[in-house]
């Protein structure tokens, strides 16, 4: 199974990872006798979108260990996918957000149970998303910037 | 001396001849033929490369290798009608019933997809969180002729359903060799089958 992805950027700003078929790279190796780069490289002809930008062929072990910002990747000229600040942010603003819906809603839950959770509920109600992952200035700050007690 | 000398000549020719004659006569000759437990001479052939000769001293096409039906061409193969000609492996998938494309790909805890087994599939673009294209290795006649069924496993242990839904193929996602789909978790959100993944099949109709 091959470790190499074709890794492109499209005009919108999004990223596409392109997972080559084991089967169909064996397949071509054997057919016409070719290595696993020159099959690669068929497969890049062949599925890479045709407005695709900084194609690249890449280990996977170079692209973001996870995919907490995936649709905020931007490709650079050369090198891996990087998160795009800006996009990220909004990813994480919405996520704060639907977390402190959910952890709001557990609370109601919880008070019309008759528990006295007024001190939580005000700490929901003071969460500002937007001034949080405004104040991040990395990647890594963002991840942190969702309050430990949204679920 | 001449005299002597063409007398030896013409003996030596008519020696020849009846050599000869007696060479032409044993071929017809059954007598001479072998037998069960007899040397002999072998019976005329008749020609050809089909027939082999027996131990009875008949030559006969050996049993089981009489040409049979042949094997079916693109065209009944798609038809899928004919009950004389049969599949061979290589026009096996022209068979309307045939898959033309598979796959498995399953994603590791991280998300990141990987293709683990297939059959006409080329790769699986990664487009975003949730959203795939399958890209077959041949094209399919018409973008409009051919369809795909696909599920996933459920994430987080089995407790949230992920639905496997392909783009509509009156858009733009559907291309003669490319099927875009996007898989839907809870609340209709796009997700990734982080730790699981999906499974697809493709039927149409090949060039």
């Amino acid at each position: 199974m091959t470790t190499k992805r074709i890794v492109c950027g499209r005009p919108d700003g999004s990223v596409v990872v392109i997972c080559p078929a084991p089967e169909y790279l064996a397949n071509l190796m054997n057919a016409r006798g070719i290595t696993e780069d020159q099959a690669i490289n068929e497969v890049r002809i062949q599925d890479a979108p045709t407005d695709a930008m900084n194609v690249e062929v890449m280990e996977m072990t170079l692209l973001p260990p996870d995919r907490v910002f995936r649709n905020a990747w931007t490709k650079p000229v050369n090198g891996p996918p990087v998160a795009d600040l800006p996009r990220a942010r909004e990813i994480q603003r919405r996520r704060i957000e639907t977390a402190r819906e959910t952890t709001m809603r557990n609370l109601l839950l919880r008070e019309a149970l008759g528990e006295n959770v007024s001190l939580l509920k005000a700490q929901v109600v003071a969460v500002n998303a937007t001034a949080l992952v405004a104040s991040a200035r990395t990647e890594t700050e963002l991840r942190l910037t969702k309050p430990v007690f949204l679920v | 001396m001449p005299r002597i000398v063409d007398s030896f000549m013409e003996n030596e020719r008519a020696h020849r001849q009846n050599i000869a004659d007696a060479i032409n006569t044993l071929d017809t000759r059954v007598d001479m033929q072998f037998q069960t437990l007899k040397a002999g001479t072998v019976p005329a052939s008749g020609g050809g490369t089909t027939n082999f000769l027996r131990a009875d001293g008949t030559w006969a096409v050996p049993p089981g290798t009489a040409s049979g039906p042949a094997a079916a061409t693109q065209a009944e193969q798609e038809a899928a009608s004919s009950t004389t000609v049969y599949t061979s492996p290589g026009r096996q998938h022209f068979h309307p019933g045939n898959a033309k494309c598979w796959g498995r790909v399953n994603f590791d805890t991280a998300g990141v997809p990987a293709i683990t087994s297939s059959y006409g599939l080329s790769s699986i673009s990664d487009n975003g969180v949730g959203f795939f294209t399958i890209n077959q290795t041949t094209a399919q006649t018409s973008n409009l002729a051919y369809t795909v069924i696909g599920c996933s496993s459920p994430i987080n242990t089995n407790t949230t359903p992920l639905f496997f839904s392909p783009d509509s193929n009156l858009g733009a996602g559907w291309s003669t060799t490319a099927t875009q789909i996007r898989m839907f978790g809870v609340n209709e959100v796009l997700t990734d089958p982080v730790g699981v993944g999906f499974f697809f099949c493709i039927f149409g109709d090949l060039p």
